[in-house]
């Protein structure tokens, strides 16, 4: 780890009210839920600790985690009183020297490390919980923070659903001229709105603009890289199940085996993904939890194959849709054969024969002993689409603070993608595919197409 | 010797396929890792890799599919030198005669039909034609003799093997790589194949005397002459000797009976050898040696831009390992630990009913809640907290009037803080009788414990009695006894 071209990486005091939401906004900039203590009791924190952000192993910022101000009018008055019996040069003078007098004020502990963190920053991030009332304390916070001489940049923290509460706090701060502010959620978590806070301090710190943009895009190529890799895991998820195929024998309707085997094959890749995609955003298995039946030991417990599942999502459940089985469909020379119809044609002997063989050979030996091919049918495939495409939803906007469990059946988008039916049509003529991943042209232009519906808004809504 | 970008990325790739089924924890990978440089991502799994195969002792395990490649090219190499030695000697040892067309097509002929299907196969971008059979079965072959093989190892080492041998050979033989290796391993077959051909065939016409004749039963003497003449054009340019149309039609075997050609025969044979030689080089080795070498850059081109899928996850849980986005936390200005409420909850209230001459004060309420409250007297209103004024005022006013029953009102809601039990405790500390009530917005508005047992012990330290915290709800504005 090294530091940064200047030297010294940018120190950053995080500081506020007692349970503002300090180490939250901490725990999500560093996507780290094991990052300090956080409690609903006041002077959770009661230490000064140090975190880093990186930008490629090169540390750019250092945070630091404060206890919370929990008496600042009597502090304040104390800063007043001693500021009449010695004679400082400057405010921050007159908070060195009350800090070198710790001894004298035991009561102010927790404040006194606040302030010795504020003198040695180069700029305070200043935590509001906009839920709390407009109290004098907190103006009185303001004041003794401005002392340290340092750029302070108010954040806003718990704003969701709060626009009353958040248009009156930014009209209190802008009483003391810090116009420049922050809305940042900590546990509904907008990447947007961590991409400001770098910006916010690019403004607030000219001399560090170049460090703080080399992180700024970092960041956002890593997070764009994540919702691009979990939206391929899903992709991959939704192949493999759509390419499954089983060889049945008999004529007859498909037996309970044949499909409890089908429904657990589905139900393994699902769980599989799941944890890839905890894996990508860095969350623990225990932040999951399902609506009516949460997540034991990292799998889901809402069972795919319920028929509460197909509703919750405004699928059609059909009497089969139950059991998620379907027939194979035939040999689609319209769509899978495509690239092998044209290679035949072009009467490539050695190298289409041979793919064309081995693409059909299954097929073609099943239609000889009369056996049938047990499929997953379009509902399951259909709602494990869904139902992954809201949880890619439900992680990119959960902060690393939020203490509530993970619910993805909230706000559920049920609409298809339009062409959604044609990719799955395509898929299935790919049994071939589920040996993943596949180098195959159709199969990445696919996974293009699927990825790009998952990773823009329009859809992951 | 310095290993090569791809070849690095393949032995990363051979782990993440180990890795998939075997998790290879190295001990200490922290310690392999050298932060000291800025390195990318790239190097950083290098490094872990190295790490861990000298470790688990990987190196042979790791490289036995390339070797085991190698044997099986060389095979097929043979193989192929075989081919195109036998094809030569079975196509002019059955007499002294030589049959110049036919001996053309048995040496040239599959082999322009397959760089007609291989170049198909490029320009359409088809799989199946890029890649011919000799070379596809060279790729099958290692895992079919891997499956074979009885491997004397321990069975997570054999698996193991297998895995990496997978991995080798889905990086070796599949997507632009394995489309140009599998080209370049054509080429060379073919050219294995008709290198030897030609050697064969130089070897037999320098020890022994051929004569040359064509013939044909369903075509005209005139394709053949045309077809030769086509076939000289290119052999004129390069300054071979060819025959001419009247020495062509000399060469047909009714005109050879007819001893018409037997005056220039040494001549016509020479001619016509130089002509098989030539077109053999111009025709066969030429292009397969041109295309082997576009493959070859081609496959060259395609191994530097080879890219490891590192959207996988196994991929970005490493980065996160290896290059995490932040350090974590060190505490650098202790402080004592928090008294944990929970554990050690105040007393519960009794029933208890607030005396009639009771003064209220409410501290630090929220926004939600209107204060005074409808069934407070006006009277007996001290007014609200809000910041260092109110609570001057309302202290002055209790101690210009001595008040011995007051009730400090709260948000159960809002945490307490040092701050709200430094004003609670000034504002009470002259009165007889002290009450805490907590206020909630409605009578289902929950609080939970831990939250309770923080407004107790505030109560506590105030010497307001444990049975004179109460609660109340807003939406009856009647005092309960239940807290």
């Amino acid at each position: 780890m090294k530091h940064n071209l200047s030297g010294i990486p940018i120190n950053v005091a995080v500081v506020g009210h007692s349970n503002a939401g300090k180490t939250s906004l901490i725990r999500t900039l560093l996507r780290d839920d094991q990052f300090g203590d956080i409690d609903e009791a006041a002077g959770t924190t009661r230490y000064v600790e140090k975190s880093a952000i990186l930008s490629a192993d090169e540390e750019v910022l250092d945070l630091f985690d404060t206890p919370g101000f929990e008496d600042s009018s009597a502090l304040l008055q104390a800063l007043q009183a001693l500021s009449k019996t010695v004679e400082s040069g400057s405010s921050a003078d007159l908070l060195r020297t009350f800090i070198e007098r710790a001894e004298d004020y035991a009561d102010f502990e927790q404040e006194i490390k606040v302030l010795r963190q504020s003198l040695i920053s180069n700029v305070l991030l200043y935590i509001i919980d906009v839920r709390e009332p407009l109290l004098g304390k907190y103006s009185d916070e303001v004041e003794i923070l401005s002392m340290a001489g340092k750029p302070i940049l108010p954040v806003f923290n718990f704003i969701a659903g709060n626009s009353d509460a958040l248009m009156r706090w930014r009209e209190q701060m802008a009483k003391f001229n810090l116009h420049a502010a922050l809305e940042f959620d900590t546990v509904a978590f907008e990447f947007e709105a961590e991409k400001r806070l770098y910006q916010k301090l690019q403004s607030l710190l000219e001399q560090h603009y170049d460090i703080l943009q080399s992180l700024i895009d970092y960041r956002q190529e890593v997070w764009n890289n994540l919702n691009h890799a979990a939206a391929r895991r899903i992709f991959q998820l939704i192949a493999v199940v759509a390419c499954y195929r089983r060889e049945v024998s008999g004529k007859a309707s498909f037996s309970a085996a044949d499909v409890a085997s089908m429904q657990d094959f589905v139900r393994s890749a699902e769980q599989q993904a799941l944890r890839d995609l905890l894996t990508i955003f860095s969350f623990t298995q225990l932040d999951v939890d399902i609506q009516q039946l949460p997540v034991r030991d990292g799998e889901w417990e809402l069972d795919l194959f319920s028929p509460a599942m197909l509703k919750d999502f405004g699928l059609d459940a059909g009497a089969t849709a139950l059991k998620g089985a379907a027939a194979g469909a035939g040999i689609d020379l319209m769509v899978g054969g495509m690239s092998l119809g044209a290679a035949t044609m072009l009467g490539a002997a050695l190298g289409a024969g041979w793919a064309t063989a081995r693409r059909y050979q299954q097929e073609l030996k099943a239609a000889l002993r009369g056996h049938k091919w047990l499929c997953v049918d379009d509902d399951t495939v259909s709602l494990l689409f869904l139902r992954n495409r809201q949880l890619l939803h439900s992680l990119t906007q959960r902060g690393h603070a939020a203490q509530n469990k993970l619910h993805v059946m909230n706000d559920i988008q049920k609409t298809l993608p339009g062409r959604w039916y044609k990719v799955v049509n395509v898929l299935r003529q790919h049994p071939e595919w589920q040996q993943l991943p596949s180098s195959d042209e159709e199969y990445t232009q696919l996974q293009d197409e699927v990825t790009g519906w998952l990773v823009s808004d329009d859809s992951a809504g | 010797m310095a290993i090569s970008k791809f070849d690095k990325q393949l032995q990363i790739e051979q782990l993440r396929y180990i890795e998939a089924e075997h998790p290879l924890e190295g001990d200490g990978e922290s310690e392999c890792l050298d932060h000291s440089e800025n390195e990318d991502f790239d190097h950083r799994l290098w490094q872990r890799a190295m790490c861990l195969i000298k470790q688990h002792d990987f190196s042979a395990l790791l490289g036995r599919a390339a070797r085991v490649s190698r044997y099986v090219k060389t095979f097929a190499l043979i193989l192929a030198v075989l081919l195109g030695a036998l094809g030569s000697l079975y196509a002019v040892t059955d007499s002294h005669t030589i049959n110049i067309y036919w001996l053309l097509l048995v040496l040239l002929g599959f082999n322009v039909v397959s760089m007609f299907l291989w170049l198909t196969g490029i320009i359409l971008n088809i799989e199946g034609l890029t890649s011919g059979m000799l070379a596809r079965l060279t790729s099958w072959l290692p895992g079919h003799l891997d499956s074979k093989s009885r491997v004397r190892e321990s069975l997570d080492r054999k698996k193991a093997g297998m895995l990496a041998d997978r991995a080798w050979l889905a990086c070796s033989f599949s997507g632009p790589v394995g489309k140009w290796n599998f080209s370049m391993m054509t080429h060379q077959l073919w050219l294995a194949y008709l290198f030897a051909g030609l050697f064969f065939l130089v070897l037999l016409l320098m020890v022994r005397q051929y004569d040359f004749a064509w013939g044909t039963t369903l075509l005209s003497d005139t394709v053949f002459v045309t077809l030769t003449e086509a076939l000289s054009v290119p052999l004129d340019v390069l300054g071979f000797a060819t025959p001419s149309a009247e020495q062509v039609q000399q060469t047909r075997i009714g005109a050879l009976q007819e001893g018409l050609a037997l005056t220039a025969s040494a001549e016509l044979r020479n001619l016509w050898a130089q002509f098989l030689l030539a077109s053999l080089l111009c025709f066969g080795i030429a292009p397969r040696m041109l295309l082997w070498c576009w493959s070859w850059i081609m496959y060259r081109r395609a191994r530097r831009l080879f890219m490891l899928d590192y959207y996988l996850p196994y991929y970005i849980a490493l980065r996160q390992r290896l290059m995490p986005l932040a350090s974590h936390g060190v505490v650098i200005d202790p402080g004592a630990a928090p008294v944990d409420d929970y554990l050690s909850p105040a007393p519960r209230p009794v029933t208890h009913a607030l005396p009639a001459e009771v003064r209220w004060i409410a501290v630090e309420l929220g926004d939600d809640m209107h204060w005074p409250l409808a069934s407070v007297d006006v009277n007996n209103d001290l007014g609200q907290v809000v910041d260092r004024e109110t609570f001057a005022n309302i202290l002055q006013r209790l101690r210009d009037d001595q008040y011995p029953v007051i009730a400090i009102a709260v948000s159960s809601a809002r945490p307490p803080d040092r701050g709200v039990q430094r004003t609670i405790a000034s504002l009470v500390s002259g009165a007889e009788q002290r009450w805490l009530v907590l206020l909630k917005k409605h009578e289902d508005e929950a609080v939970t414990e831990k939250r309770l047992a923080a407004w107790y012990r505030l109560a506590d330290n105030c010497d307001v009695p444990a049975d004179h915290v109460i609660s109340l709800s807003l939406t009856q504005e009647g005092v309960s006894d239940e807290a």
